[in-house]
């Protein structure tokens, strides 16, 4: 092995350490016994006990309430999102009207405006209509990220999509409608699914909002992690366990999609 | 049903929709900003105040001192970040065994929910029973306080954030620098150049577009940050690590009740991203006339 080829490998082993150790922490100390997770040095070779997920769900009474919370609105915004914001992708991309470059700058600007500015005129209105702590009231939040992502992301992939197909289509006597539903929606279901998912992904790991508008009903998964913070000190084995409960499911998904994801963030990003 | 109404159907409810929980909501933010409101006493009601709260918020230390820790928190983590991401991606653009189960290992951070990335990260910087100051004795460096050290806290939020996004960026650059042309290169190695020099005058430049897009969502990313920052050092010790985020949302939900200033300062900051919004999408439209 050459002296350049050691030293790439040994920078990537470091970089895999680096990268890995809070999650090996993360997980390790979750399957640990509540007096072990606090040992230092930490012991690399243990029983593993489940101990820790079973109180996680126990002493927390909402806890998979909260679960089930998170499921609800994440899938709720997401389904929203694409059914409005898929066709007015594809508009956008076909369809030149006046005014198009204006709404894709609003669309920039959802996306940048900072969280604080979103939640205090959220706050006051969904308290005002006595909505706060529902599902519907952050559903319909979340649609402020949700809905410009999709728009804009589906954008570009429409807009990167060969015209030809659906000008044949066209030329054949299809409405617009068909051309949609038939040829263009079904040759971007890749992108479709990414968009889906990282909306998903986004709904799921939010936190500053579901913290504000939320109490117990509609409580979300991210601010349930701030219930282990108890005021006689961290149980580390519980609050590493429901960390890891809330995280695992993005982690897996994210993974598991993340080829596509990549295409459809860098494709948003140099042709969008 | 003509093509025109067909679209026109596919986009009114969308632009309705967005129209109605942006436009809306931000139109009373402002007006509410011209109040005092406090929720916690909401039977005082609104009290208008005609930009009282604007004028505190220029004259408040603690907003200038939000702006500078937002500031230097997000140019700092941006710089790094594509840095170093830029070296992964170089060191990854090559062939590799197993290169993709690196690099899905590489982007763990990026899909760990923030606030759990906060929490590990607290319990990781905990001076006693925290794998990093362990880690940091086995090289005899004495004990750190990490989140408590008025000097040491706005740094280590920084690890955290540079620890959760540089696989980010380094991915999008490896995707950047795979999919460049390979005649110039070759070009350059017919031409003996040296790996630096083909760095520098083949690869830089051709690199740079997709460096800048990548710089600028970081960057929007990183003004933004607050899951993280609230669960490691809440701001602390102090107003250390207060960004403006942060900042806002103490005074007006989690510390407090003041949501007309808030909204106050919420509308400066909205007038600042809008303005951004604009530079970027010069900035944009000049690189897709490329």
């Amino acid at each position: 092995m050459t002296f350049r080829k050691a030293a790439v490998w040994l920078v990537i082993i470091g970089l895999l350490f680096w990268t890995l150790f809070p999650v090996w922490w993360l997980i390790t100390t979750s399957l640990k016994s509540r007096v072990e997770a606090f040992q230092i040095p930490p012991s690399i070779i243990f029983t593993p006990t489940l101990e820790n997920y079973v109180y996680a769900i126990l002493y927390n009474p909402r806890f998979v309430h909260n679960y089930l919370n998170s499921i609800m609105i994440a899938t709720g915004s997401t389904v929203i999102s694409l059914a409005f914001g898929v066709p007015a992708a594809y508009a956008f991309a076909r369809y030149n009207f006046r005014r198009k470059n204006d709404l894709n700058f609003w669309i920039l600007t959802t996306r940048m405006a900072p969280r604080i500015g979103v939640i205090v005129p959220f706050f006051l209105i969904w308290r005002f209509l006595g909505l706060l702590d529902t599902h519907v009231a952050l559903i319909i939040t979340y649609l402020v990220f949700n809905l410009s992502f999709v728009v804009w992301i589906m954008q570009s992939f429409f807009v990167e999509m060969p015209p030809e197909i659906e000008e044949a289509a066209m030329i054949d006597g299809c409405t617009t409608f068909e051309v949609f539903s038939k040829i263009s929606l079904p040759a971007n279901m890749p992108g479709l699914a990414a968009t889906a998912i990282f909306c998903v992904i986004q709904s799921w790991n939010e936190f500053l909002f579901a913290l504000i508008l939320t109490g117990k009903t509609a409580e979300t998964l991210p601010p349930t992690t701030l219930s282990f913070i108890a005021h006689g000190g961290i149980s580390w084995g519980p609050l590493t366990a429901a960390a890891l409960m809330t995280a695992l499911p993005v982690m897996i998904f994210t993974l598991l999609i993340q080829k596509h994801l990549v295409r459809a963030f860098t494709f948003g990003i140099i042709k969008g | 049903m003509d093509a025109r109404t067909t679209y026109r159907l596919f986009l009114i409810p969308s632009v309705l929709v967005l129209f109605l929980i942006t436009l809306f909501p931000f139109g009373y933010l402002i007006y509410v900003s011209f109040f005092e409101y406090d929720i916690t006493k909401p039977y005082l009601g609104f009290e208008f105040n005609s930009g009282q709260n604007y004028v505190s918020l220029l004259l408040n230390d603690r907003f200038w001192n939000a702006l500078r820790v937002s500031f230097s928190y997000t140019l700092t983590v941006v710089i790094l970040e594509v840095i170093f991401g830029l070296g992964i991606a170089l060191l990854l653009n090559r062939e590799l065994k197993g290169r993709r189960v690196i690099q899905t290992i590489l982007l763990l951070p990026t899909t760990i929910t923030p606030v759990v990335v906060g929490l590990v990260w607290r319990l990781l910087y905990h001076p006693q029973f925290g794998l990093v100051d362990y880690l940091l004795s086995l090289f005899a460096i004495p004990t750190v306080q990490w989140t408590s050290d008025p000097l040491l806290a706005l740094p280590a939020v920084i690890i955290i954030d540079i620890w959760e996004w540089t696989p980010f960026v380094a991915i999008v650059l490896l995707s950047g620098l795979m999919s460049l042309p390979k005649e110039p290169f070759e070009a350059a190695l017919v031409d003996g150049a040296s790996a630096w020099q083909i760095f520098r005058n083949v690869t830089f430049p051709l690199i740079l577009p997709t460096i800048g897009i990548a710089t600028m969502f970081r960057t929007i990313d990183a003004f933004r940050t607050f899951d993280i920052i609230v669960m490691t050092t809440g701001g602390g010790p102090g107003i250390a690590t207060e960004t403006v985020d942060l900042y806002g949302y103490f005074v007006g939900f989690a510390r407090g009740g003041r949501i007309a200033y808030t909204a106050a300062l919420s509308v400066i900051m909205l007038y600042a991203t809008v303005l951004l919004a604009l530079l970027f999408n010069r900035q944009l439209a000049r690189s897709k006339g490329k």
